[in-house]
């Protein structure tokens, strides 16, 4: 009976240890921010509203003009495809719309970007490209790619990993792929392994790339780093550690399925743009209901927080985030927000805490 | 025999509430709906879509 009691006691307090650290873990990378409140009324931002069902938005490598994605045709589960009409967006203040295209893809996918008139998605470790005649899955040999954003030089910069065939070790970071010859060129090194990792780094270093004009940068969802690339090359050249601190989140696996692991993977940053001398990120820790959080870094280092209020758009609702010398594109599936970046600097410089 | 059996009990429920606890499979506090972000994937590279929310507290402006 005692034995029983002991056996008790010490699962008692195994379980309380747990929730203590699930607790206190969680609270490792709060923080505290010094706010400033500012509004942005319908005067100030230039608004296309969702009035077809925008599925998604995605950008022309070729001549930068945002198109937006409607859903054309769902497919029933044995095809696993969805057909989406593409459409470019004149961001006049007419707002009217260009004819567009069709385009089918795996259901599962996800479109990224359009170089003249192929579309370019990702799709089981694979580059899925897409004209009017035909349909190309660029799947190079011993390399897996997670996302990818066309560099002005012609290439396009992948978050992924290539299998040295040398060293049988598998490199884990950016790459440039040549898509004419599949060559390959790492840009920065994350990490090197002797298994693969891929389908855990696959949800860790979930994000995505933001065209900043000059610079491209990879925002990650879960983990408080940005890094900046030039955008002709794909060269590094920076990385901002932002205030949340968010570490790469843990995986758990069951069976042939991974997901987060409970309470080890926290939302970091949703996108960032450059404004002056300033770097400006959309936070996503935490979720305010209606209110968008700006972090202000100025020299990389942390300066102030703008709550923002935006036609009642949180930071959980950005689908797609662009920018340019004078405005930043920011898009919901309600609506495709043009805003002077002019504004938004009157906004941070003069208003007050 | 009753005490053992719900001893037993008790222990495998706490037993199922720390393994749940710790290795995920939350289905309280997080949730994995919409279409925003990755939620599951497979070893394959599939990809199930959803927006992993966590309630994890964090200094509110509000």
């Amino acid at each position: 009976m005692k034995t029983k009691h002991v056996f008790f006691s010490i699962s008692s307090i195994a379980v309380l240890i747990v929730l203590y650290y699930g607790i206190v873990g969680n609270n490792r990378t709060s923080f505290e921010r010094t706010f400033v409140h500012v509004n942005l009324d319908t005067s100030d931002v230039f608004t296309s509203k969702n009035e077809l069902g925008f599925k998604d938005f995605v950008i022309n490598s070729m001549d930068g003009r945002i198109h937006r994605l409607i859903t054309l045709k769902q497919s029933n589960d044995s095809v696993d495809s969805i057909t989406y009409h593409i459409q470019p967006i004149i961001s006049d203040s007419m707002g009217q719309f260009e004819e567009g295209f069709a385009f089918t893809f795996p259901k599962n996918a996800r479109v990224r970007f359009l170089k003249d008139k192929s579309v370019y998605s990702y799709h089981r470790f694979g580059l899925y490209i897409v004209d009017h005649q035909s349909t190309l899955i660029l799947n190079p040999v011993n390399v897996s790619i997670y996302d990818a954003y066309p560099l002005v030089n012609g290439n396009i910069l992948c978050l992924g990993e290539i299998k040295d065939t040398n060293s049988e070790k598998f490199a884990f970071g950016f790459f440039e792929l040549n898509e004419s010859t599949n060559e390959t060129n790492i840009k920065h090194l994350i990490r090197e392994e002797s298994t693969s990792t891929r389908s855990s780094d696959l949800l860790s270093y979930a994000g995505r790339f933001c065209d900043l004009g000059k610079k491209l940068a990879f925002v990650y969802e879960r983990v408080g780093q940005i890094l900046f690339f030039d955008n002709n090359n794909g060269t590094k050249i920076m990385t901002l550690h932002t205030i949340d601190k968010t570490p790469v989140p843990e995986t758990v696996m069951f069976g042939d399925f991974n997901t987060y692991k409970r309470g080890k993977a926290k939302l970091s940053n949703s996108a960032v743009l450059i404004v002056d001398k300033l770097i400006v990120v959309i936070s996503k820790q935490p979720i305010v209901k209606e209110k968008l959080i700006l972090d202000v870094y100025k020299d990389m280092k942390y300066q102030k927080s703008l709550l923002l209020k935006l036609d009642g758009v949180n930071s959980n609702d950005v689908v797609f985030f662009n920018q340019t010398e004078s405005q930043f594109f920011l898009g919901t599936k309600k609506a495709l927000y043009t805003i002077p970046i002019e504004q938004l600097l009157i906004k941070i410089n003069f208003s007050k805490t | 025999m009753k005490k053992r059996a719900i001893f037993l009990a008790i222990a495998a429920a706490v037993g199922a509430t720390t393994a749940l606890y710790s290795f995920g499979g939350d289905l309280t506090t997080e949730a994995c709906s919409g279409d925003t972000s990755r939620c599951i994937t497979k070893a394959n590279g599939d990809v199930i879509w959803g927006n992993w929310v966590s309630s994890v507290p964090t200094p509110s402006p509000l």
